[in-house]
């Protein structure tokens, strides 16, 4: 598998320029199953990264753009009366696809934002009564811009523990900003990216990772870094289970990746903080902890 | 040899010579030879490094054992074929023994050896010792697989573990299906026979009093009757051939209940005779579940006896059987020919008397006043046997009596039958019960008299009335008693063993009772309290059954498959890479509590380039142990040598 996947960080790389280690943290979470999230300020790539990503696995894409006014029923599908048959007809809405871009999700109203939820977790809908599946395999990949913006609402915590991973891309550094700048816009490049994947293939990665060994040794150092965040005095709640899954199946897709068929402790560490990042708060002032802080704490917790 | 092999050597020797044990009195001497002769070279073998032998000699062994000893059990298979088997390839299974599985495939044999006493024994003694071999194989068991503290500390965790499978076992018990006859039908060769045929010959019953074994235990409901009523009723005989008496055909009929008499009810635990007939007292009146009463009123069971039952009888001591039925007649055929002089003796008492009463009175008083010798040898008999007896030999023991009179009545014309039982029994003070011994078999007499039905009379109680009274010891002379070991013989320690013998056999009936006595007919009745009727059940029960024993074997065959890839022990891998971080951590290397092993080697490789490579494969095979799946016992092996050659030398300060 590291050959196929060094090809599409390098396919993805030309697009994305010089932001390597965001794209394999990005196919790390979606090859685990889970939902992600951008943050970052506008401009910076967020929408461009998960339409590549999209092209690159070969999968459907539909996109929603967020805004305030927005209604549930925009993302599921409405029903709606047809003259000529006398009756109800369910058209689908954007969120019957592959991979769902949620743009600027903390700008769409809390009830638009948790009508996603049953999407995200339960891989199906219900619209008037009735609950229909989603295809598979179903990634959301949502953007958002940090809260300090004007006029958006910020993802309920609950929403947010449903993202296996939060990225944020940060500014290019000089040299890819110069080749940027030379290369001018992206549009030819994006659309000249080929599939690397089938989704056929998506699936069966899916299931190969979920298989990948995990020794007790491994687990108890799970349980202690859990055990860490609900005991230490630094964050106002620890990790729930759900996060604790979460993070040994985004270590378990990273080992995969690596083309390892068993977890190491340094897996975990590696995708340690953009599995967790979202989930902790300080205990201080309820702020998110930076990243060399939370590393820091969690470095502390011995390895069994 | 490897020096964990010599080390678990001498407990699962010890573990399996206690399970094969009991069996080493049963088996030929030669597998016992082979078995011990076997153990005792691998034992010397594994402390002196002596030669051990390799696999060809191991598989012509394996054969030539096989084939001995199908032919020392003449190519015949049963339950002693299989017992010999098992313990000719047990005595070679210990030099096979060389990895842990080898040692845990010997230890549940162990436990399957300890399992096969139960098809020959299944009385205190052996359950207790079952228990015994049980704690040792679990001590040597947790010994092999956690080779640390005393051996003592193992003992006491094995006990700790047989304590917390205690409600477990007598859930198991209680619910385990019981099922009716032996398992899978298997005959067993090695139970006693000893006890009541179903012919009655001279000698038959006199070879019996040698025989000190119990018969059967009776508890009564309320008192228990006197001496002279104490005959335990278990088979007629009523066809005689001039030698030999035989049972002769039976149907089972529903018996009207006696008239007359109070009724005495008590409970029997029978031990297993190989035969069909129950034992009760004269007469019974019910028939307990696994019986089905005949129409000379003896109790005839469906299968025959093979394990120890325990069954509830209803009996009347004195009883009228009522009128005389056509079918009955047969008590007064004999054989034409033969013994003259008795059958003249016969006619003219019938000629003489008119009352058949008068007629047994007479015969009786013949008996009493012409010098008859209760004997237990007496001497043989020519041709006419009844004729030798009654006129020349005169010496014989009740079933000479019996046979005798029986004779003397149906030449009399009057309907006589033999009948086979115990009398007496002796009285157990720890426990309340009667015990019937072997030794207490007896045969007597029925005549049929007008108006009061079948009527028993004791022949031998005319010649030794001690019989009846007090048993066979006070019977018999006393020159024909000095090959017994008595009680008496011990002189002062008497009442002692005497007392001691009694409390061993009220145990022992304790024993019987509520534990081997919880049999397929008590677990139905106990199921049928709480609404469940097993009878019902039958055809689900079996499937059960089925399904159980499809899923132990699925669970085997698991087990098995996990048993072959031995996983090291990942602490012990921990241990030496601690070991090892502590070596870098002398050269200036220090590895924080958090950082990963790979991490770890990439920071510690790029600072000391000469340990790069040592450090990176020491690495490699700890992730590989405490990590990865399939770290096996070679590669902890391996990973431990090199932790202990790993010798990192400081940098020389320039």
């Amino acid at each position: 598998m590291d050959v196929k996947f060094q090809n599409m960080v390098e396919q993805i790389g030309k697009v994305i320029l010089g932001k390597r280690e965001q794209i394999k943290l990005a196919l790390t979470c979606l090859f685990a199953g889970g939902h992600l999230l951008i943050e970052d300020l506008p401009g910076i790539g967020k929408t461009t990264l998960a339409k590549v990503l999209s092209r690159c696995l070969g999968l459907n894409f539909r996109r929603i753009q967020c805004t305030s006014d927005m209604l549930p029923g925009d993302i599921l599908g409405v029903s709606v009366f047809e003259r000529k048959t006398s009756s109800f007809v369910f058209h689908p809405g954007p969120v019957f696809t592959q991979i769902l871009l949620a743009d600027e999700i903390n700008r769409a109203t809390p009830k638009t934002q948790s009508a996603l939820l049953e999407a995200m977790e339960e891989r199906q809908v219900t619209v008037e009564g009735k609950t229909r599946p989603l295809d598979k395999p179903f990634f959301i990949i949502a953007t958002q811009n940090p809260m300090e913006q004007f006029g958006t609402f910020s993802l309920p915590e609950s929403q947010l523990d449903r993202f296996l991973m939060r990225i944020n891309l940060g500014y290019p550094n000089r040299s890819a900003e110069q080749k940027l700048l030379k290369q001018g816009e992206v549009k030819s490049t994006l659309f000249s990216t080929e599939p690397c994947l089938t989704p056929g293939e998506v699936l069966l990665i899916q299931k190969q990772i979920a298989k990948v060994h995990t020794s007790d040794a491994l687990l108890e150092y799970v349980q202690d870094l859990l055990d860490f965040t609900r005991n230490a005095p630094h964050f106002s709640a620890g990790l729930s289970p759900r996060a604790g899954l979460a993070f040994l199946r985004a270590a378990k897709s990273h080992a995969f990746l690596q083309g390892r068929d068993h977890v190491l402790p340094e897996d975990l560490q590696k995708v340690m903080f953009w599995v967790v990042g979202h989930r902790l708060r300080s205990h201080d002032d309820r702020a998110e902890l930076s990243r060399d802080r939370l590393e820091n704490l969690l470095m502390e917790v011995p390895i069994p | 040899m490897k020096a964990t092999n010599k080390k678990h050597l001498l407990p699962i020797l010890g573990a399996i010579l206690l399970a094969v044990s009991p069996h080493l009195f049963r088996l030929p001497s030669w597998i016992v030879i082979w078995c011990l002769a076997f153990w005792a070279y691998v034992l010397a073998a594994s402390k002196n490094n002596w030669y051990r032998p390799g696999r060809t000699i191991l598989v012509i062994l394996t054969i030539g054992g096989f084939i001995g000893g199908l032919a020392t059990y003449g190519f015949k298979f049963n339950l002693d074929t299989g017992v010999g088997l098992l313990a000719v390839m047990l005595g070679l299974k210990p030099f096979e023994m060389k990895t842990h599985r080898d040692r845990m495939i010997t230890l549940c044999l162990v436990y399957f050896l300890v399992i096969t006493n139960l098809l020959y024994s299944n009385n205190l003694v052996m359950s207790l010792f079952m228990f015994a071999s049980v704690l040792l194989a679990t001590a040597v068991l947790i010994r092999i697989n956690h080779p640390r503290g005393s051996f003592a500390a193992n003992l006491r965790l094995s006990g700790v573990i047989m304590v917390q499978a205690l409600p477990m076992m007598i859930v198991l018990f209680f619910l385990f299906p019981r099922i009716q006859g032996t398992l899978f039908g298997m005959s067993n060769q090695s139970i006693a026979r000893t006890g009541i045929n179903d012919r009655l010959s001279p000698g038959s019953i006199s070879q019996l009093v040698l025989s000190g074994e119990i018969a059967f235990r009776a508890e009564f409901k309320n008192s228990i009757p006197g001496p002279d009523r104490l005959y335990w009723r278990g088979i007629v005989f009523q066809h005689f051939d001039g030698k030999t008496w035989s049972r002769g055909q039976t149907r089972p009929v529903r018996q009207a209940p006696l008239s007359a008499g109070s009724t005495v009810g008590y409970t029997i635990t029978l031990e297993p005779q190989g035969e069909k007939w129950l034992f009760a007292l004269d007469m019974p009146i019910t028939s307990p579940p696994m019986a089905r009463m005949q129409n000379d009123r003896t109790l005839m069971a469906y299968h025959k006896l093979k394990a120890r039952i325990r069954y509830d009888a209803v009996s009347q001591t004195t009883y009228n059987t009522g009128d005389f039925k056509p079918e009955e007649r047969k008590a007064l055929i004999l054989p034409v020919q033969g013994n003259p002089k008795s059958t003249a003796l016969a006619r003219s008492w019938a000629d003489t008397f008119d009352n058949p009463a008068k007629i047994v009175n007479k015969a009786l008083e013949f008996f009493s006043q012409n010098d008859f010798v209760y004997s237990l040898n007496p001497p043989g008999l020519k041709e006419d046997a009844i004729d030798d007896f009654l006129f020349k030999t005169r010496k014989g023991y009740c079933e000479h009596y019996a046979s005798a009179f029986a004779f003397l009545m149906r030449k009399a014309k009057i309907p006589a039958r033999i009948v086979g039982g115990y009398l007496g029994g002796e009285l157990n003070p720890y426990g309340n019960y009667l015990i019937v011994r072997q030794s207490d078999a007896h045969a007597w007499v029925e005549v049929w008299l007008p108006a009061r039905g079948w009527v028993r009379i004791d022949p031998t109680s005319a010649v030794a009335p001690e019989r009846v009274e007090q048993g066979f010891e006070a019977a018999l002379p006393p020159e024909e008693l000095e090959g017994f070991l008595l009680l008496k013989h011990f002189g002062p320690l008497q009442s002692h063993l005497k007392k001691i013998i009694f409390r061993w056999d009220a145990a022992n009936n304790y024993w019987n009772q509520w534990v081997l006595g919880y049999s397929y007919w008590r677990q139905r009745e106990l199921l049928a309290k709480v609404g469940i009727n097993i009878g019902s059940w039958k055809g689900p029960f079996k499937w059960i059954l089925l399904a159980l024993g499809l899923i132990s074997f699925i669970v085997f065959m698991i087990s098995m498959r996990l048993f072959k890839t031995p996983v090291a022990n990942t602490d012990d891998a921990q241990r030496f890479y601690v070991k090892f971080c502590a070596k870098l951590t002398r050269v200036g290397l220090t590895r924080k509590p958090g950082q990963g092993p790979v991490d770890f080697a990439k920071t510690a490789g790029d600072l000391r380039r000469d340990l790069k490579v040592n450090i990176h494969k020491i690495t490699d095979l700890y992730v590989l142990l405490r990590y990865a799946r399939g770290g096996d016992e070679n590669t902890l092996k391996k990973f431990k040598e090199r932790v202990k050659e790993f010798d990192p030398k400081p940098i020389a300060e320039t």
